[in-house]
This record gives structure tokens, C-alpha cells and sequence, in this order.
């Protein structure tokens, strides 16, 4: 009998002794009244990431967040504004004294870099990213997405957690409480934190926020290991299995005792789990292990360290998914540092920005293409988001991009979205959504709908509310589904 | 007799059942759903109703003018016209038309599932037999029928036919509810495990040996109630219970949001709750300290205004600064109104309360309340603030003889005025010139230099004008050397826009030799500078040239001027015009002097300063449209939510008034949420489960009680035992409920698998504290002692951006229990903080219990926990020749029992094979050792 079997007739057993007419009605008696239909999902502890059912067929069943920390232009990437060109070094009309984050601005400032049609489909993108324009025809972008913060902290929550105060659960923790996930060897939800250091709402975006602990991203990275996987310093290997062993035994003795609780077979299977992972994490951090070719293709041979570092770690978010792991957090950029270790460019945008962008094009597109090839990308959504956009003008006295909540760009693709497609725009200068304003609630009503989640039934009660990822907003975009 | 009949005027629970003979009916009710169909109009109509409809059709939103929550509007119906329910015929009302519809345009909810079936069925039946509507029902607001809002009544104990000995009213009430589910109290656990379990739940911390030999060979017949008696006196009981209220207040040392920097020193409010919790203060005498403390000499209660997150990132952004002034607001209304009454009026900011009776009008009151604290420190009041006050009293006059001698030596050697922090002049013989230069060898502080502008102005005209030609409007340019990479650009050309500007400045990365040029656009006549600094690094040895031909010519030097009080250069490095060496010495050292006695003068002046919260005379509340910071409506007074019947306050009410105000009206023994509500949480903590399982929300959308009536019980008993916490916990620690074992059974389990009617004493993990403080006091490291300054769970962190790193080893100081740990706010701390300790971010009146893969390998694989074991291996070495005997010590410590003959031997072959301290991380790791049972 293998371990997996014997924690299933673990659950059978349990599935036994816990239920029965009596308890279902006194539960459903006693439970906070609902508000809007009760969605909380029904979960085994002693099993929390056992794969669940969605509300309905989603086509997606993994997701890749890429996140942009500190705010990526949208006009100097993604969206192509001619009129920046032709009104070049004129103030924003009906905004020529507009007060942002920082303070004054100056006048409009043409996009940095030129933009070329790429691709079948020939959209604009800029030469800044290369190699992320040869995968246009993959990619759908979301071009009117408007946010309610304008401070990095606030802003990453909303896009993290649907919230810009933190606490609230972040997007990977509600899709492992809602599906579980497909390896039980591996967390089903990783935050990946980019090499340069943590972004700067840092575990607030990964937060299991009221929900339980056990839907925590779990926060490693290529150039962070996970805590404690290893036994202490000085513990030979057989000490340590002849300690698990006699573990196991002395907790099984006492389960016998304690018969039907099972909280403490969660706490022996978690032990289980944890001496998988002993031999699973290191297997899936073996980036080194892939093909030269494959590191390659995402730059991870690059001369340029933190390229390389950035790129094994868009390979580690390929090899999670491939293993089965649900939600995949992947951060490009740390905290806020005067635009040297994140997007956060507020001056010297011409001299900085080239190597964010260098660090963030080749290995994400070699993830597409890599996703692409194995045949996983139809089943990986990969949505690149940032907090915010930048303003279309240059701040007072300086060659920089103020912030701009009022319009900027994510982009989806693989997962059952429409690839070569763009969806809504800002005005003619990029500074607001216009044209089908997308709010983050929307985009994340998408993503869920994208893997079979109705976002509205998706609940869980906390303080007086059930509460929702996408509050009490949110509409999914269905013009970019395929 | 129907449900109907029982109560024809309310449905407030716990009131009916207060009448004892229908006690056992209702309890009969309560596990046997079915039976309760028909009747209840809110439970089973209304609730539906809110449930499907009340986003579009309630207090925010009246899609068509139609509401559900207004029963007169619920019955009439909307614009349509049509009247929605017409008694008696379901198939002809408006509102059962459109919910049965199967035209997608015409059925409700148009979106979501909306009613299902059994709803539906009820909504019929209502309809078909008349569509009665409770008697007591207002129009206005229907809501304020709730059990948990009406007048706590007092309750009989019910008679029921003692079980196992004498008993507990609470065992009557729990016995009585057990028996109408043909269920019963499991026998009385074990000396050993119950001794445990109050140490556990009382204390978070387990007996140790001694304790529990003492208690199990006790023979008297009082031995519990002297155990008990003896943990309520222990001062680690109040360390153990205040962890749960700052868990309910999101306690944090640092301010949350993205900066999280430290708040300042927020520990007294700690200390404050373990000790008030260890003298066992009146619980309303708590709450009035802590909305209101200044009044009473009690400074550091007022800290739980300010325990939670406040955003102290500033921004010229008018918008963003409005929003952070009213989320402040929100913060304290938020725990205010949670953590004491159970509500949750932060739900009524944006517009009345969707399902309770609380308007936007309540929640404006409440923040006039506190429109005039703000989050910030202030004196301590009391013996150390007079002690402090009365030093810098005598140390004034050597103050003011020090600066005496200073105007004197400055008159000596005529020296002029020292440099100014925010703007200072210098002038010199007017010179045609095109560009200026400031080298600067040292700022104040021998640091780095930060400067705002610096303007040149031309030599002025004929009438008196004069232009700063150092703009950039007028083409001027700057260059200088290297400047910093900060959050944002501080380079040079920020010298030239001639306006203050928060985030855009001038910062060197250079301490001296620093130097920065101002081309103009063309050649001026000027003769005189003006450099603004920014407060703090400021030149204070520097040149100033001027362009001449292709000569840089020296016009200004600062030597001329007095020494800055803030001037930290020694004296090697200081030249004075005129100034022999060895009087400049003298004059250095006179000038620190000087500074160390006023920083100390000005130290003790301010008094103890504690993080508890700033009052001032508050501004004009006025209700903010849609929760719009913009958008201002009317003006609101101060008040307490009109529930509570408090009466409304003069706008003109001073800004203390209004908190003692508020602060009395939940205090009120006539308040029907104050003393339930803490009841519950006491419950909750001693049962794993509160009566109400939702301890922060007793509103209509919070759980209902699983024993209402015990629960008024206890709430009127705990009034009238002057709401002493101790007394109440004496009551459930010494009931048989509490002592019956823990084991689970099959048939009862059947039928209440949650435990919620307590058929035994229900098992649970321990918290991350109880589980780190039980580490401790196994290994015998456990350090006592209380209050103060907090350690750190991290290593000293280079800035407040970079991720803190989570020490790996703790000395004494470390090994104090966890409440004394510092709490940063949105952190994790290293090993423990995935046991679902809270990160303060939320108020967490009732932690998830949750197991992962990452616990198991924080208490296998960490060092603390090595060490720990280590330590716990050590004492048994000790106290124990042969390892069998090692390894029985090591157990009791570990579990407070001896080992069975078959674990024996499990653990002795560890023992012979790897060492003792393998078998020490074993017992650290059992299920039993993280379990009360």
C-alpha cells in the first residue's frame, strides 16, 4: 500500500465518522447566514489541496502571474499613442496642471522607444521588447485597465488581492482554496520573488488573508531556497528517517487513541507532505538540469546576472505547472528604489529603463515560447500585470513618468484567451481608460472565468461579510476568451 | 402548537426561550430544521429576500424603486405599479411572477442563482397563507428585531437532573441542549490531562513536572478549584489573554501599508492589558480606559485607538491625502465598534449597513467621535512624566547659562549669525557673472548634503527689483557632483525650479567635496545667494565663486559665520575667521556641550512620550458622500450609533467628552451587545468555539448562537459580578463541561461532528505563541520576565524596503515569551508565524486553524527548535543517570504524563542510536505536544 492510498482509506474512514444527518444540520443552522449565497468551499484539512471541482468546465487550469513591480509604461510598451508624437512637448489638454503622486508635471513626452507592427496580426509594439513583440500573436492585451490607488503598496494589493488595504487574500490563495491542486508533492500555490528583492507590498500579495494558512503562497525562488526543508545542521540522513519513522509511529499510536479527529491526521499527513517535498522541491529547482538549449532560449545563459537569475526563474514557474502546480506568482522587479531594482522610473527613464526591459523580455517570451512548445500553454494562462500605468508627460524638471492610475495595460495569454487581440484603449495620450474601461475587478472576474470559477459565488466569510476576490464588482470580459 | 403560536410579537430567540418551560421545545426545533417551515418571516422569507435581492433592491441601490428590506415597500412594489404581493394569491403577485419567470429578461435575480427551491417553496407559503408580517415589524427599519440588539434578559437556569456530581448552571444549560439531542456529556478527563488543558487554555503554557505531581497526588476534595485558583493568580495569565485582545485590536508595532515603519513606543498599551488583566480589572472599567484613558491617568489604555495600520506616506496628491485622513478615521471606528460591541459599522461607510440597523449617519457620528485623535505619541501622565519634569527644571538655568556664553564668545570674535536650517543669505560685492559655484567641504552632521533651491539674485534696480536669474524658466543649468539614486531623481537641476517640493531635491553621495555649478543663460549682475536647505544636512563649511573672464573668483566664505548648535564637526575640522585654534576649541566644545544638555532639557521636557494616540480640538465631521474623501455632505455630530439609544452630542461637545461619551454608552450595563459580546470571546477562548462563532459580527449576517440563552446567562451574571473576567473564567474552567475528556464518539459525533453542543471537550492545535512559550519552558529556557521593550524576531534590517531576514538563534532576551516579541505589522515571523499567527493587518477576533507541509518543517528542521531540543536533552542529562530514565524526563516535561511501555521503547531505540536530543525533537514534533486535549 502506497502512502497515497493509505491517506485515501485514511479519508474514507474519516468521511464516516464525521458526517451524518445530524451534524449537516446543526452546521447549516449555526453557520453565518449567507448574504450572497454561500460559496465557501467545503474542504477536507486533513487534505486542504486535494483537487476540486469549478463551477463550471474552465479551459485554463494553471496560472502564471507575471508581475511588473513598480509601474511599467504602457505608452512606452504596449500601447502606441501617435498623438504623443504629434503633440511632443505640449501640455496634456483639459490637464495642464495636473497634481500627481509626485507633484507637477511638464509637458507631454513622445514614447521613448519607436513602435513597429509585429507579428500575423501586426500590432505596435515597442522596440523596447524585442522579443516579447515576436510573440504578439499569442498575447491579448488589455489596454484599458484603471486602478484605485496611486501608491506602489496599495496599488499591488488591488492587483493582488482585489483590495488596496492589505489582509485580504491574494488571487493565488483563492484558486487553491477553490480547486486545490494536481500535485500533492508540490504547494499549489508558489510566489516566485524576483532576484533583485522583494516587491514592495512584499507577502501581502500572496497573503492567505483570512483564509486559512495552508493556501499561503509558498515564497521561493532560485535565489531563495525554502525554509527549513533541510534538517538541521549535523543530522545525518538516517537520523533524520528513524526520526520521522518513530514520529509517525508515536503520533499514529495516538491518533488510534483520539480516533476520529481529523485534525491530527491533517498534522501526519502535513508530515508526509513535507518529507515529499524534501525530495520534490529540490527536483523542481533543478534548473540547471534543462537542456542548453532551453536555457537558452529564456536567457538563463545570459552574461548579465540578474537576467539570468529572472530568466531560471520563468523556468522554475514553467516546471512548477508542468508538476501540477496551480498558481504561479512570478515577480519582475522589487521594491521602490529611485527605479533601480524595480519599474519605478521617475527619472533618468532613458537610461534605466533599458535594463529593466532587458532583463524582463527575452525570458518571459522564451516562457510563452517554452509553454507554447510543450503544448502547455493552452492550459496555462500567463497574465503580466504591474500596479499602475506611467503619465503620458515627463514630471516637472525631470525625464521621468510620474504614476497613473487612470489607464494602463495588462496582458493575457495562452489559457483559452484570443491571442493577437487588443482590448480597449486609453485616450488619444494614453493618460485614461476610454474605450471599454476594464477595472482590476474585471480582470480577475476574467482570470477565474478562465478556470471555471464564477467569481461570485466564489466566498468566504470573514468579519460580517462573505467576502469575495473581487468585492462586490467585477464583470467578465468575455470578448477576449477564444 | 406551532413555531406561529410561540411567537406572535418577535422573534428575538433569546428572548423566547428565556421563558423556560419552552426551552426544551425550542432546542427540539433547532436540530430538527424541518419542522421549522413555517412562519419565522425573517429567517425564512426575508433572509431569502436580503440574500438574492438586496445589492439592487435595498438601502445602496433601489433598482425601479423597489426594496426588500422596507416591509411596506416589500408588500406595495415598485415603479412598475403592480402591487409586488397581493395576501394570498402567489401566482397573481408581482414579485413571485418575476422570481419564477423563466424569461431571461424578466426573471430575479437576472443574474446568479437566486432563490432555490425550498426558499421558493417558503416564499409561497407566506404569500398563499396571507403574507402576515411580524406585529413588531417598523417599516423604517425591520432589523432591530435581532436577538443580539434587543435587552439582555435574565434567564432562568434550567432544571435539569445533575450529572456526575454537583453542578455548574453552565453544565445545566449545556446538559439540557445535549439531552434534546439525545446526546450526553462525556466523563471528566483525566488529573493529568486536565491539569494540562488549564495550564494550556489559561496560561499558553504547559505544567510542569512538579505542578502536576502536586495536583494529581491531591487529595483534598478541593484540589481542582485550588489548581484553578492557583493559574488564575500566576502573572503569566494575563500575558496569555492579552495576546487574544491585541489579536482582536491588530496590534502592531510598525504602521502598516507600504512604508510599515516603526510607529513608535506602542508596548505600554501591552503592558497595560497584562497587567489590567492580572489585577483582574472590572471589564467596563477596561473599556473606558481604553476609548478614554487620558481622563483616568491611564495614557498607555488609549493605545488601542491607535493599534491599527495608518498610512504614513505623504503626497501633494490632494485626493490620496483625503483618503489616507479618513481611513485613519476608519481604523478606529472599525475596532471600536468590533472589537466592544460586536458590529460592523465600517460596512456603513459607503452607505447605510446592508443588513443591520446602522446608518451612514451612525458612522459619520462615530467618527466625530474621534475627528481629534490622531495617530501619533504623547505624554505619559504620571510619576516618571513629574520626575521628568522636574529634572529639566533644574537643568534650565544651565541651559541658558551655556548659551549665554556662547552670544558672548560670538560678540567676542564677531562672528556672524550660523547657517539656517530652512533658508540662509550671503551677499557680496555685486559682480557681472554667468555662472556660480558652491563647493561645500562639510554639512552639519559630517554627512551627506540635501538642499531644496538655491537662487541668485540679481543686484536690484533702479526700483528696488531684482530677479533670481537660478531658474529654470529662464534657461538656467546645473551640474554638480555625483548625486543619489533615491526613490526619486536629486539631481542638481531640482536646485532651479524655485518652489518646495516634497519628493524633488538636491541629495550628494558624497560627504565632502561636494560641489555644484549654476550656469545662467546669460551674464547677470548679481550679488547675493540664497540656499535653502531642507532641515537637516545642511552646508555649513563651504566656497561660493563666481565665473570672472574663464576664472572661478571666491566671493563668499562660510568662516565668517557662528558654529550651528547642530554643527557636529570636531574642532580639527572647524576654521573661524579670527578664531585662534585653541578658542576655537574652546568654542566647539562649549557649542556640544551646549547641544547635549539642550537634547537631554528637551528629553526630559517632553516627558515620557508613548504611541497612544494625539487629541486635539476636532474639526467638523461632515458625512462623506458614497464614502467619497471629496465629496462632503452634511455635517455630522458626535455620537454613538442611535441603537443604543446614547442621544446625539453638541457639535460644539470638546473633543475628551465626546470619547468618554461614547466610551459610557458601551460601558452601559443597558448596552445589549457589550457584555455578550465579551462573554462570548471569553467562551471562545476556553472552547475553542464561541457561543456566537463570528465574535466580532453579532449582526444579522453573523452566526447564530448555538446556546442563547446560556449565552444572557453568563452576560447578566458577569454584570452583576462587576464584570470581573476572572470570575466568569472560574465559572467555565471549574464546570464539568469544561473537565469531561476529550476523546471523540462515533455516536455522537454522528450527530454533532463540529462539537458545537460540546459532548466533549473538543481537541484543538495550539496557537503559534502557546506553541513557541511551551518550546521554551520544555527546554527550560523560558525567560520570565515581563513588560518593557520588545525583542526582535529579525535581524536589523539596512532599510525599511529590504526584506527582513528572520534570526536563526535567540540569547535570554529572545527566549521571553512571544507577547514580548516585536509585532511588525504584515510579517511573518521565522518558524512560527505559519502556525496562523495573525500579521495585523486585519482584526482577528478568531484565528483560522490551518496545517501545512511548511509547520511541519519550521518545528523539524529549524534551528530554534534544534536548540531547543538540544537544551530539553540537557536537563534530562541532569536529572537522570541511564537514558531509559533520560528519556521519562524528557517525556514528562514534553507531555506532563509518563510513556507507555510501547512508546518507551520506540524512543529508547532513537535514543541509543542518535542520541537523546534526536528523541528530545521527536516529542517537540508530536501531534500531543501541539495538541490540547
Amino acid at each position: 500500500m502506497s502512502i497515497r492510498d493509505h491517506l485515501l482509506c485514511r479519508r474514507n474512514f474519516l468521511a464516516h465518522t464525521g458526517s451524518g444527518l445530524g451534524a449537516i444540520a446543526l452546521a447549516q443552522l449555526l453557520r453565518p447566514q449567507a448574504a450572497g449565497g454561500d460559496g465557501s468551499v467545503v474542504f477536507d484539512p486533513a487534505d486542504p489541496f486535494a483537487p476540486r471541482r469549478a463551477h463550471a468546465r474552465g479551459v485554463a487550469e494553471n496560472v502564471i502571474v507575471v508581475f511588473c513591480a513598480g509601474a511599467v509604461s504602457h505608452i512606452d510598451f504596449w500601447e502606441y499613442k501617435p498623438d504623443l508624437v504629434r503633440f511632443h512637448g505640449k501640455p496634456l489638454p483639459g490637464n495642464e496642471r495636473l497634481i500627481s503622486f509626485q507633484g507637477e508635471n511638464g509637458t507631454l513626452q513622445r514614447p521613448l522607444w519607436t513602435f513597429r507592427p509585429r507579428g500575423e496580426c501586426g500590432k505596435m509594439v515597442s522596440d523596447i521588447v524585442p522579443h516579447l513583440g515576436g510573440c504578439v500573436d499569442d498575447i491579448c492585451f488589455l489596454h484599458s485597465v484603471h486602478t484605485k490607488s496611486s501608491t506602489h503598496g496599495p496599488g499591488e494589493n488591488l492587483m493582488s488581492t482585489g483590495f488596496n488595504r492589505e489582509g485580504y487574500p491574494g488571487i493565488g490563495a483563492w484558486v487553491s482554496y477553490a480547486l486545490g491542486t494536481e500535485n500533492q508533492d508540490l504547494p499549489a500555490f508558489v510566489a516566485i520573488e524576483d532576484p533583485r528583492g522583494t516587491p514592495q507590498s512584499g507577502p501581502n500579495n500572496w497573503t492567505n488573508g483570512f483564509l486559512p494558512a495552508a493556501f499561503q503562497g509558498s515564497a521561493f525562488s532560485t535565489t531563495r531556497p525554502v525554509e527549513h526543508l533541510q534538517p538541521p545542521r549535523g543530522t545525518s540522513p538516517e537520523a533524520n528517517s528513524s526520526v520521522l519513522r518513530a514520529l509517525n509511529r508515536l503520533n499514529e499510536r495516538h491518533r488510534q487513541a483520539f480516533r476520529g479527529d481529523s485534525d491530527l491526521s491533517a498534522r501526519i499527513s502535513s508530515y508526509e507532505l513535507a518529507a515529499r517535498m524534501q525530495l520534490s522541491v529540490p527536483e523542481v529547482m533543478g534548473v540547471n538540469a534543462e537542456p542548453a538549449h532551453i536555457q537558452k532560449l529564456y536567457g538563463a545563459d545570459s552574461k548579465n546576472r540578474v537576467k539570468a537569475d529572472f530568466a531560471a526563474n520563468c523556468i522554475l514557474a514553467r516546471r512548477l505547472v508542468e508538476r501540477g502546480t496551480r498558481f504561479v506568482q512570478l515577480f519582475n522587479g522589487a521594491y521602490a528604489s529611485g527605479g533601480r531594482l524595480n519599474w519605478d522610473t521617475h527619472n533618468s527613464m532613458p537610461a534605466l529603463v533599458p535594463g529593466h526591459a532587458e532583463i524582463l523580455d527575452q525570458p518571459v517570451a522564451g516562457l510563452l515560447r517554452d509553454l507554447k512548445q510543450r503544448g502547455l500553454l493552452d492550459k496555462t494562462l500567463v497574465v503580466c500585470c504591474t500596479e499602475f500605468g506611467r503619465l503620458p508627460m515627463f514630471q516637472l524638471g525631470n525625464d521621468g513618468r510620474d504614476h497613473n492610475p487612470e489607464g494602463f495595460t495588462v496582458w493575457f495569454a495562452g489559457g483559452g484567451v484570443r491571442g493577437g487581440m487588443s482590448y480597449g484603449a486609453t485616450d488619444a495620450f494614453g493618460y485614461k481608460a476610454e474605450q471599454q474601461p476594464l477595472s482590476i475587478h474585471d480582470v480577475h472576474a476574467t482570470v477565474l472565468h478562465l478556470l471555471g470559477i464564477d467569481h461570485e459565488r466564489l466566498t468566504y466569510y470573514h468579519n460580517g461579510l462573505q467576502r469575495r476576490l473581487t468585492d462586490v464588482h467585477g464583470h467578465v470580459v468575455h470578448d477576449v476568451i477564444a | 402548537m406551532s413555531w406561529n403560536d410561540l411567537t406572535p410579537h418577535t422573534q428575538a430567540i433569546g428572548r423566547v426561550i428565556a421563558r423556560v418551560p419552552l426551552l426544551g421545545l425550542w432546542v427540539a426545533w433547532s436540530l430538527t430544521p424541518v419542522s421549522a417551515d413555517e412562519g419565522d418571516f425573517y429567517r425564512d422569507v426575508q433572509a431569502a429576500l436580503v440574500k438574492s435581492c438586496i445589492l439592487c433592491h435595498g438601502p445602496s441601490k433601489q433598482e425601479s424603486g423597489y426594496r426588500v428590506d422596507l416591509l411596506d415597500v416589500l408588500l406595495r412594489g415598485g415603479e412598475s405599479g403592480q402591487p409586488a404581493v397581493i395576501p394570498g394569491n402567489p401566482e397573481a403577485s408581482y414579485l413571485w411572477q418575476r422570481i419564477v419567470s423563466q424569461d431571461p429578461d424578466q426573471k430575479m435575480p437576472p443574474r446568479g442563482s437566486g432563490l432555490d427551491a425550498s426558499e421558493r417553496a417558503r416564499l409561497r407559503t407566506w404569500i398563499a397563507s396571507g403574507a402576515e408580517l411580524p406585529q413588531r415589524a417598523q417599516p423604517s427599519n425591520p432589523r432591530t428585531d435581532h436577538w443580539a440588539f434587543n435587552r439582555i434578559a435574565q434567564p432562568a437556569v434550567p432544571a435539569v437532573i445533575p450529572f456526575q456530581g454537583q453542578l455548574n448552571p453552565v453544565d445545566a444549560f449545556i446538559d439540557r441542549s445535549l439531552a434534546a439531542s439525545g446526546l450526553m456529556r462525556s466523563v471528566e478527563a483525566s488529573r493529568r490531562q486536565l491539569i494540562r488543558r488549564v495550564y494550556l487554555v489559561t496560561l499558553g503554557l504547559p505544567p510542569e513536572p512538579g505542578q502536576v505531581a502536586a495536583f494529581v497526588d491531591d487529595r483534598r476534595p478541593d484540589a481542582y478549584a485550588r489548581m484553578i485558583d492557583g493559574v488564575l493568580a500566576s502573572p503569566r495569565y494575563g500575558e496569555r489573554w492579552a495576546q487574544h485582545w491585541l489579536d482582536c485590536v491588530r496590534y502592531a508595532e510598525t504602521t502598516g501599508y507600504e512604508v510599515n515603519g516603526p510607529n513608535g513606543k506602542i508596548y505600554p498599551y501591552r503592558d497595560y492589558l497584562i497587567n489590567a488583566l492580572n489585577e483582574d480589572r472590572a471589564y467596563d472599567r477596561m473599556i473606558l480606559e481604553q476609548i478614554a484613558g487620558d481622563q483616568f491617568g491611564m495614557d498607555a489604555a488609549t493605545g488601542f485607538l491607535v493599534a491599527g495600520p495608518h498610512d504614513t506616506n505623504r503626497s501633494p496628491d490632494p485626493r490620496l491625502t483625503a483618503m489616507q485622513y479618513q481611513d485613519g478615521l476608519d481604523e478606529i471606528i472599525k475596532s471600536t465598534s468590533a472589537v466592544f460591541l460586536g458590529i460592523t459599522l465600517g460596512c456603513a461607510r459607503c452607505h447605510d449597513h446592508k443588513y443591520d440597523p446602522f446608518t451612514q449617519a451612525d458612522y459619520y457620528a462615530m467618527q466625530a467621535v474621534f475627528a481629534g485623535t490622531s495617530y501619533g505619541s504623547r505624554r505619559q501622565q504620571g510619576a516618571e512624566n513629574e520626575r521628568m519634569a522636574k529634572s529639566a527644571k533644574l537643568l534650565k538655568p544651565q541651559l541658558a547659562t551655556l548659551r549665554q556664553q556662547l552670544a558672548t564668545l560670538r560678540e567676542r570674535y564677531g562672528l556672524k549669525p550660523p547657517v539656517d536650517f530652512h533658508a540662509y543669505e550671503e551677499t557680496f560685492a555685486p559682480v557681472v557673472t554667468a555662472a556660480v559655484q558652491l563647493r561645500i567641504h562639510a554639512a552639519n552632521d559630517q554627512g551627506i548634503v540635501e538642499l531644496d533651491d538655491v537662487e541668485v539674485w540679481t543686484t536690484p534696480g533702479p526700483a528696488g527689483e531684482s530677479t533670481n536669474v537660478a531658474h529654470r524658466d529662464l534657461g538656467a543649468r546645473a551640474v554638480s557632483s555625483p548625486t543619489a539614486k533615491a526613490n526619486q531623481g536629486k539631481t542638481a537641476d531640482l536646485l532651479l525650479d524655485g518652489t518646495r517640493q516634497l519628493f524633488l531635491f538636491f541629495r550628494s553621495v558624497d560627504k565632502e567635496n561636494v560641489w555644484i555649478t549654476i550656469y545662467f543663460d546669460r551674464p547677470y549682475l548679481v550679488d547675493r545667494i540664497v540656499i535653502k536647505p531642507r532641515g537637516a544636512h545642511v552646508p555649513v563649511d563651504y566656497r561660493i565663486d563666481v565665473a570672472v573672464g574663464d576664472q572661478w573668483r571666491e566671493v563668499v566664505d562660510s568662516r565668517g559665520r557662528m558654529l550651528h548648535p547642530q554643527d557636529m564637526r570636531p574642532a580639527n575640522r572647524v576654521q573661524l575667521t579670527g578664531v585662534a585654534r585653541q578658542a576655537t576649541a574652546r568654542l566647539v566644545a562649549t557649542n556640544a556641550e551646549t547641544r547635549r544638555i539642550e537634547a537631554e532639557y528637551n528629553r526630559l521636557r517632553d516627558g515620557p512620550q508613548i504611541f497612544a494616540g494625539r487629541f486635539a480640538p476636532p474639526q467638523q465631521t461632515h458625512l462623506m458622500v458614497r464614502g467619497d474623501p471629496l465629496v462632503k455632505g452634511p455635517p455630522v455630530a458626535p455620537a454613538a450609533p442611535a441603537l443604543f439609544a446614547g442621544g446625539e452630542l453638541d457639535f460644539a461637545t470638546p473633543e475628551a467628552e465626546r470619547r468618554l461619551h461614547l466610551a459610557r454608552v458601551i460601558a452601559s450595563p443597558a448596552n445589549p451587545l457589550t457584555a455578550r459580546v465579551m462573554v462570548n470571546r471569553v467562551w471562545q477562548y476556553i472552547f475553542g468555539a464561541g457561543i456566537v462563532d463570528t465574535p466580532s459580527d453579532f449582526g444579522i449576517n453573523g452566526g447564530r448562537p448555538s446556546h442563547p440563552v446560556l449565552l444572557d446567562w453568563l452576560a447578566i451574571r458577569f454584570m452583576e459580578e462587576q464584570w470581573s473576567i476572572k470570575r466568569l473564567q472560574r465559572r467555565l474552567l471549574s464546570s464539568a463541561t469544561f473537565r469531561q475528556a476529550s476523546f471523540s464518539r462515533r455516536e455522537a459525533a454522528q450527530i454533532d461532528a463540529g462539537c458545537r453542543l460540546l459532548w466533549r471537550f473538543p481537541p484543538r492545535r495550539l496557537s503559534a505563541e502557546a506553541i513557541r512559550d511551551s518550546l521554551l519552558l520544555v527546554s527550560g529556557r523560558l525567560n520570565r520576565r515581563m513588560g518593557g521593550p520588545s525583542f526582535s524576531f529579525f535581524e536589523q534590517a539596512t532599510s525599511v524596503f529590504e526584506k527582513k531576514q528572520p534570526r536563526g538563534t535567540f540569547g535570554p532576551e529572545g527566549w521571553r515569551r512571544m507577547i514580548y516579541g516585536e509585532k511588525l505589522r504584515l510579517e511573518y515571523v521565522g518558524v512560527f508565524g505559519v502556525f496562523d499567527c495573525p500579521d495585523a493587518s486585519q482584526m482577528a477576533p478568531k484565528r483560522t486553524v490551518s496545517t501545512s507541509a511548511g509547520q511541519a518543517l519550521s518545528l523539524l528542521n529549524s534551528v530554534f527548535v534544534a536548540r531547543q531540543a538540544e537544551s530539553l536533552g540537557d536537563i534530562a542529562r541532569r536529572q537522570a543517570a541511564g537514558l531509559r530514565e533520560q528519556v521519562t524526563v524528557a517525556a514528562r516535561r514534553a507531555l506532563c504524563r509518563p510513556l507507555h511501555r510501547e512508546e518507551m521503547s520506540v524512543l529508547l531505540e532513537v535514543a541509543e542510536q542518535q542520541g537523546l536530543a534526536q528523541v528530545c525533537r521527536i516529542l517537540l514534533n508530536l501531534n500531543e505536544f501541539v495538541f490540547v486535549q
